[in-house]
C-alpha cells in the first residue's frame, strides 16, 4: 500500500531502543533522489516569491496579497509573447520573452501599482492595506479572464524543453537548473542591493522611521517605488518559473501565494535567509508527502490524498503557534481616517424594521418565486459581511475566511436538521463555528493584525481541501441544507427565505448596534484605538479578540445553517470569503448598512449582471466595446481599490448624503412616503416592475436628497420651481414603459443612470443655490495653512505631534 | 533591557513607597521610557525584577500587573480618539469591572467620603478632579497635548491603582494647570498612592517628589532628597549641564 519509504515505516526495535536502519535502507533511492530534487526546486521558487512579498513588506508596510496574482498575470504575459502564432501568441524568442517581461512588463507594473495605489494608503489602517491589495488580486484575476478567456486552452512551454544532464542517476532537466540558479542569482543580487547600494540602505532605513530618512535627504517613495518594481519583477519571476511545473491555471497560481506567506512568516516578514530556509522546509515536505501518500490514501476516515495542498497551511498555524507573543508598543495616537456614527438604538430598531418590511414588499412584488432567489443570496451574504462589523469594524481584526465558517454552519445544519430540529441545527452550527473560530484564531490572535489576516486565508485553503472536499462531508460534491422549521413557519420557498433572513438580518443588526454601545463595543473600539492601552488598564487582548472572532464565526456559522439549498465545496472558497470581507469593507465596515449594502453587490448584483447583460456590449463607441459581463469582474476589485481614498466605505458617503433627510420631518415623510406610493402603483399593475426600479433609482438617488433644501430654503436659490422640476422629472421617468422601451437589461439599467444624471444636474440648475452632495472634504493637510486658513483643530493637531504647546512660544497669530 | 546591541537600561533600583512621589529624572534617551515599560509589563527585562508589595510580579503579563495595581500613561499619548473624554475615563472603569470581581481593586483616592460610587459617579468625579469636565464631550482626538495627557491620568487613575507611572504628565500644561496638576498629585500620595513622576519640568519635581533618581546612560547616578540632588555634582555635569539647564 505505501512505497517503501524507510522512515515512515521503519521498525522500532525494543532490544536497542530506535528505529531500525535497515528499514531506511530499503528506500528507493532514485525516487527519493527524484523527489529530494524536486522539492528544491519547488522551494527556490517560494524563497524568491517570498523575497519579493518580504521586501515589498518592509519597505512599503504593505503585506501584498496579490502577489501571487502579479506572479500569475506575468506568466500570462510571457506566454502571450512566447507561445507561437498559430496559438495565439506572438511567438518571441525564449531570451526575448524573459527580458521583457522581468526587465520591462513587471518593473513598470510595480512602478504603477505603487504610484497609482499604494502611496495614497500611508497612514491607512492595517484593514484597508489588507483589503486594497487582496481587492488588487480579485480584479487582477477577472483581468486575466478579461483578456485570456478559459474557451481557449493553453500550454505553458517548459524552459528549453528537452535539454536535461544526468546527475547521480537523476535527471536534471534545463528547467531545474535554471530555477535553482535563479534562486541563487536573486539571494545573492537582494544581499548586494540591501546592503551595498545607496537606494537599498534607504529601503532598510525607510522600514524604521520613514519621516526620518526624509529629513535625512533619502527619497522614502523613491525606495518604495524600488521596492515595488523589485517585488513585482521578483513575483513575475516565481509565477514564470512555476507555471510550468504547477497548472497553468490563474486561480492555482494566483493562490502559490500562500506557501510564499508561509515562508515568509518563516522569516518573521522581515529576514531574508530564514525566508529561504522555510522555503527549503516547506518544499521538501510538500515533495515528501507526494511520495509517501497516494491520492487515495485514508487517514481516520479521512481521505488525505490532497495533504500536500493543505501542508503550507498547517505550516503557517504551526509557525504561528510558536511565534513569541507580540510585543506591545506605544506607537503614538495615530490620527484615525475612518469614521462612522453610532446610531441610537432607536434608530436601529426603526432601520431594521424597514428592512424587513421592505423584503415584504419586495417578494410581494416579484411574482415568480425563482427571480426571488438573487435577493436571497443576497442576504446571506449580507449576514457573513454583518458577521466582520464587530470583528473588523470594531474591533480592527481582519478575517479572510467567513465563508467557510458559513459552510461549517450548512454542514452542521445538513448534519443535524435533515432529519433532525432545524433549530437545534443552527444553534449547533453557531456553536461548532465559535469553537472552530476560537482556536484557528488564538495563535494569531496574539500576533498583529497581519497574522490573523494570514492565518485565516491558510485555514480557508485547509478547509476547502481537507474538508469540504472530503467525500464523508459532502458526499457527490454537494450537500443540501434543510430549510429551518419552527413549527409555525416552515421556510420552503425562496420568498419564505427572503423574509426570513431579512427578520434575522435585522435582529443580527440591532444586536450589534447593541453591542457597539455597550460597554464590550467601548472596550473593542479602545482596543482598536489602543491595545497597549488597554492593556494598561488590565485588558486581556487575546481573550478579548478572541471571544469577538468567536462572535463572529458563530455569526458566519448562522448564516451558513439558513442557506435552505443545496451547495457545493467552491462556494466556500478563499477568493469568495476575500470577496466578501471586500465588499464589507467597500460597504463600510463600522456599520450595518455598510454589510447589506456589501452583500447586495455580492449577491443579486453578481448573479443578476452576468446573466442580464451576458451578450450585452456597451457598444457606446464602435471603438470602445466592452462587454459589460467582463467589466463586471473587474469592477469590485476595483471598487476595494479605490478605498485607499475613502476608508469609511460608501455607506457612509451615503449616510452624509441622506442625514439631512433624516433630520427633517417633513423630508423623512417624502423618503417614506414615495417609495410606498411607487410601490403601490407597481403592485395595482399602474406600472410595471422595470418602470417601479427606475422611478424608484431616480427618486431614491436624485429627489430624496434635494428634499431638505427644497423644504427649508436657501437665499437665493429657487426652491419651488426645483420641486416642480423634480416632480416632473420624476412622472416623466414614470411614463416611460421601461420594459418595452429598451432592447435589453444592459441599455435599461445604462438608461436609469442616465435618468438619475439628468434628474440630479436639473434639480440643481433650477435651484441654482444647492449645496454639493455629500460631505465636504477635509482640506488637504499639505495645503494647510496655503490655500486654506489654519483652524483651531489643525493647531491642535500640530501641537500634539509636535508635542509642545503653541502659547508657549509667545502670543497666537 | 537591550534593544539590539544597544543597552538601554543596565542598572536601575528604584523603590516607590506607598504614599510616596518618587521622580525619575534624566536627559532624552536615558531610559526613562523603557525603565517605564519594564515596570509596567510593556517590555520584557533581560533581568531583573519588579515587586509589587512584596510580591514579585516580574513574569506576569501587563494586563495582569494592571489588575495587580500598576496604572501608567504614556510619553507618546496613547488615548482612545475616536471616543469622547467621558468615554475614554468610562471605558478605564469598564475595564476594571470586568476584573475587579477577581482581583479587587483598590478605592477611589479622590472621592472625599467612603460611600460606594458608582461607575457614573465615578467617572463624573475623575473629570471634575482633573478639571475636564467642559470637555467630557468632546472627541479626544481632537484635543491638544495638555488636555490629551489629563484625560490618560484620569484613565489611569479609573482603574483605582495603587502605584501610578506618569509620563511626562505635565507637559503642555499651562502654569495655572501646572499648578492644579501638582496639588492633585500631592493630593493622591497623601491618600496612599505609589507615583513614579517622569517629568522634564524640573520645578515641578522638585517641588512635588519626596525622593528623586537620576537617569543617565541607563544607569542610576544619584538618588535623593530633591535638595541632596540640586546639590549633587554628578547630576550638575551630567544632566544640568553647567547649572544653568533648569527650563520650563
Amino acid at each position: 500500500m505505501v512505497p517503501s519509504f524507510g522512515v515512515c515505516h521503519g521498525q522500532y526495535d525494543r532490544a536497542r531502543g530506535h528505529y531500525s536502519v535497515i528499514a531506511l535502507l530499503s528506500l528507493d533511492w532514485e525516487k527519493f533522489l527524484n523527489f529530494t530534487v524536486s522539492g528544491i526546486v519547488i522551494a527556490a521558487i517560494y524563497a524568491i516569491a517570498a523575497s519579493g512579498l518580504v521586501v515589498t513588506y518592509t519597505t512599503s508596510g504593505v503585506f501584498n496579497f496579490a502577489h501571487g496574482a502579479f506572479g500569475m498575470m506575468a506568466a500570462f504575459t510571457y506566454w502571450q509573447v512566447h507561445a507561437p502564432v498559430d496559438r495565439g501568441g506572438w511567438g518571441w524568442s525564449t531570451p526575448a520573452s524573459f527580458a521583457f517581461v522581468l526587465l520591462v512588463a513587471a518593473p513598470l507594473f510595480g512602478v504603477f501599482i505603487e504610484r497609482v495605489i499604494m502611496r495614497g494608503l500611508e497612514g491607512a489602517s492595517e484593514v484597508v492595506k489588507i483589503v486594497v491589495t487582496v481587492s488588487l488580486m480579485l480584479a487582477l484575476l477577472g483581468l486575466q479572464a478579461w483578456i485570456w478567456p478559459s474557451t481557449t486552452t493553453r500550454a505553458f512551454p517548459r524552459l528549453f524543453e528537452g535539454w536535461k544532464v544526468n546527475i547521480a542517476g537523476t535527471n536534471i532537466t534545463a528547467q531545474t537548473l535554471i530555477v535553482l540558479g535563479s534562486a541563487l542569482l536573486v539571494a545573492l543580487l537582494l544581499r548586494f542591493v540591501l546592503y551595498k547600494t545607496r537606494i537599498g540602505v534607504t529601503m532598510r532605513a525607510v522600514v524604521d522611521d520613514r519621516a526620518l530618512v526624509q529629513l535625512n535627504g533619502g527619497r522614502p517613495y523613491r525606495a518604495s517605488m524600488t521596492a515595488w518594481a523589485l517585488g513585482t519583477t521578483l513575483a513575475a519571476l516565481s509565477g514564470i518559473l512555476v507555471a510550468p511545473t504547477l497548472d497553468f491555471n490563474p486561480l492555482t497560481l494566483t493562490l502559490m501565494v500562500v506557501n510564499a506567506y508561509a515562508v515568509a512568516v518563516f522569516g518573521k516578514l522581515k529576514s531574508l535567509p530564514l525566508a529561504f530556509a522555510g522555503a527549503l522546509i516547506l518544499g521538501l515536505a510538500e515533495s515528501y508527502c507526494a511520495m509517501i501518500i497516494k491520492s487515495d490514501q485514508a487517514l481516520f476516515g479521512l481521505n488525505i490524498g490532497n495533504l500536500k495542498y493543505a501542508i503550507s497551511p498547517i505550516f503557517l498555524f504551526l509557525l504561528l503557534v510558536f511565534q513569541p507573543q507580540a510585543r506591545l508598543r506605544s506607537a503614538g495616537v495615530q490620527r484615525v481616517r475612518e469614521s462612522w456614527r453610532v446610531p441610537s438604538l432607536k434608530l436601529a430598531a426603526i432601520g431594521g424594521v424597514a428592512i424587513v418590511v421592505v423584503a415584504f414588499a419586495l417578494v410581494d412584488l416579484i411574482r415568480t418565486d425563482i427571480d426571488r432567489a438573487p435577493i436571497e443570496a443576497g442576504l446571506i451574504f449580507a449576514i457573513a459581511a454583518l458577521s466582520l462589523v464587530p470583528l473588523t469594524g470594531f474591533a480592527g481584526q481582519i478575517s479572510l475566511a467567513q465563508l467557510s465558517f458559513v459552510g461549517i454552519g450548512a454542514v452542521v445544519m445538513n448534519r443535524v436538521g435533515t432529519n433532525g430540529p432545524t433549530l437545534g441545527g443552527a444553534i449547533l452550527a453557531m456553536a461548532v463555528c465559535a469553537i472552530v473560530g476560537a482556536i484557528i484564531a488564538l495563535p494569531a490572535l496574539r500576533l498583529t493584525g497581519i497574522y490573523l489576516a494570514l492565518s485565516t486565508a491558510a485555514f480557508s485553503l485547509f478547509m476547502t481541501t481537507m474538508f469540504f472536499e472530503q467525500s464523508s462531508i459532502m458526499p457527490g460534491g454537494t450537500i443540501t441544507v434543510p430549510g429551518l422549521d419552527l413549527g409555525f413557519f416552515h421556510s420552503k420557498t425562496h420568498g419564505d427565505q427572503v423574509i426570513l433572513l431579512a427578520i434575522v438580518f435585522a435582529v443580527l443588526g440591532v444586536f450589534v448596534v447593541w453591542l457597539r454601545r455597550s460597554s464590550m463595543g467601548r472596550r473593542l473600539t479602545a482596543m482598536k484605538d489602543s491595545p497597549v492601552a488597554c492593556a494598561t488598564l488590565g485588558l486581556d487582548l487575546t481573550r478579548t479578540k478572541i471571544g469577538v472572532f468567536s462572535l463572529s464565526a458563530a455569526m458566519a456559522g448562522l448564516a451558513g445553517a439558513l442557506m435552505n439549498r443545496s451547495v457545493i465545496p467552491g462556494e466556500f472558497a478563499l477568493t469568495s470569503s476575500m470577496a466578501v470581507t471586500m465588499l464589507a469593507v467597500v460597504g463600510g465596515i463600522g456599520a450595518v448598512g455598510g454589510a447589506l449594502f456589501g452583500g447586495m453587490l455580492l449577491g443579486p448584483f453578481q448573479t443578476l449582471v452576468p446573466t442580464l447583460m451576458a451578450n450585452n456590449a456597451l457598444g457606446v463607441f464602435k471603438f470602445f466595446e466592452v462587454a459589460v459581463k467582463d467589466l463586471m469582474r473587474v469592477a469590485p476589485g476595483m471598487m476595494g481599490i479605490s478605498l485607499g481614498k475613502n476608508p469609511s466605505g460608501a455607506i457612509s458617503q451615503l449616510g452624509d448624503a441622506f442625514r439631512p433627510v433624516a433630520g427633517s420631518r417633513e423630508a423623512s415623510a417624502v423618503a417614506v412616503g414615495g417609495p410606498a406610493l411607487l410601490w403601490l402603483l407597481a403592485r395595482s399593475g399602474t406600472i410595471n416592475n422595470w418602470t417601479f426600479v427606475a422611478c424608484l433609482v431616480v427618486a431614491v438617488l436624485a429627489v430624496i436628497p434635494a428634499v431638505p433644501t427644497l423644504i427649508q430654503p436657501i437665499p437665493g436659490g429657487r426652491a419651488l420651481p426645483a420641486g416642480m422640476t423634480a416632480i416632473a422629472m420624476l412622472v416623466g421617468v414614470g411614463l416611460i414603459d421601461w420594459s418595452t422601451a429598451f432592447t435589453s437589461s444592459g441599455m435599461r439599467i445604462l438608461g436609469i443612470f442616465v435618468a438619475v444624471g439628468v434628474t440630479a444636474a436639473a434639480v440643481r440648475a433650477v435651484h441654482g443655490a444647492m449645496p454639493p452632495l455629500g460631505a465636504e472634504p477635509g482640506p488637504n493637510p499639505d495645503m494647510v495653512g496655503i490655500h486654506d486658513p489654519l483652524s483651531l483643530s489643525d493647531v491642535h493637531e500640530a501641537e500634539r505631534a509636535i508635542g509642545v504647546k503653541e502659547a508657549d512660544f509667545g502670543p497666537a497669530a | 533591557m537591550k534593544f539590539g546591541g544597544h543597552l538601554a537600561v543596565s542598572k536601575v533600583d528604584l523603590t516607590v513607597d506607598a504614599g510616596g512621589i518618587v521622580g525619575l529624572i534624566g536627559p532624552n534617551g536615558a531610559g526613562k521610557t523603557t525603565t517605564f515599560n519594564m515596570i509596567s509589563g510593556v517590555q520584557t527585562p533581560t533581568s531583573g525584577s519588579v515587586h509589587l508589595q512584596g510580591q514579585d510580579v516580574s513574569k506576569v503579563g501587563a494586563h495582569q500587573r494592571a489588575r495587580l495595581g500598576i496604572a501608567r500613561t504614556f510619553q507618546r499619548l496613547e488615548v482612545f480618539s475616536s471616543m469622547t473624554v467621558r468615554e475614554n475615563v468610562l471605558v478605564g472603569g469598564e475595564i476594571r469591572e470586568s476584573w475587579a470581581r477577581r482581583t479587587p481593586a483598590g478605592p477611589q483616592l479622590l472621592a472625599h467620603s467612603n460611600a460606594d460610587l458608582t461607575l457614573a459617579e465615578e467617572v463624573e468625579l475623575l473629570l471634575e478632579r482633573l478639571q475636564i469636565s467642559n470637555l467630557a464631550d468632546s472627541l479626544v482626538g481632537e484635543l491638544p497635548t495638555g488636555s490629551a495627557r489629563l484625560v490618560e491620568l484620569a484613565r489611569a487613575l479609573a482603574i483605582r491603582p495603587k502605584l501610578l507611572l506618569l509620563d511626562e504628565p505635565a507637559s503642555g500644561l499651562d502654569e495655572t494647570e501646572t499648578e492644579h496638576f501638582a496639588d492633585l498629585l500631592v493630593e493622591l500620595a497623601t491618600a496612599g498612592l505609589g507615583i513614579l513622576l517622569v517629568e522634564h519640568d524640573v520645578p515641578l519635581v522638585m517641588k512635588v517628589c519626596s525622593n528623586i533618581s537620576v537617569l543617565d546612560f541607563g544607569q542610576i547616578i544619584a538618588t535623593g532628597t530633591p535638595k541632596e540632588i540640586q546639590n549633587n555634582q554628578v547630576v550638575l555635569d551630567a544632566y544640568l549641564g553647567s547649572g544653568e539647564g533648569a527650563h520650563g
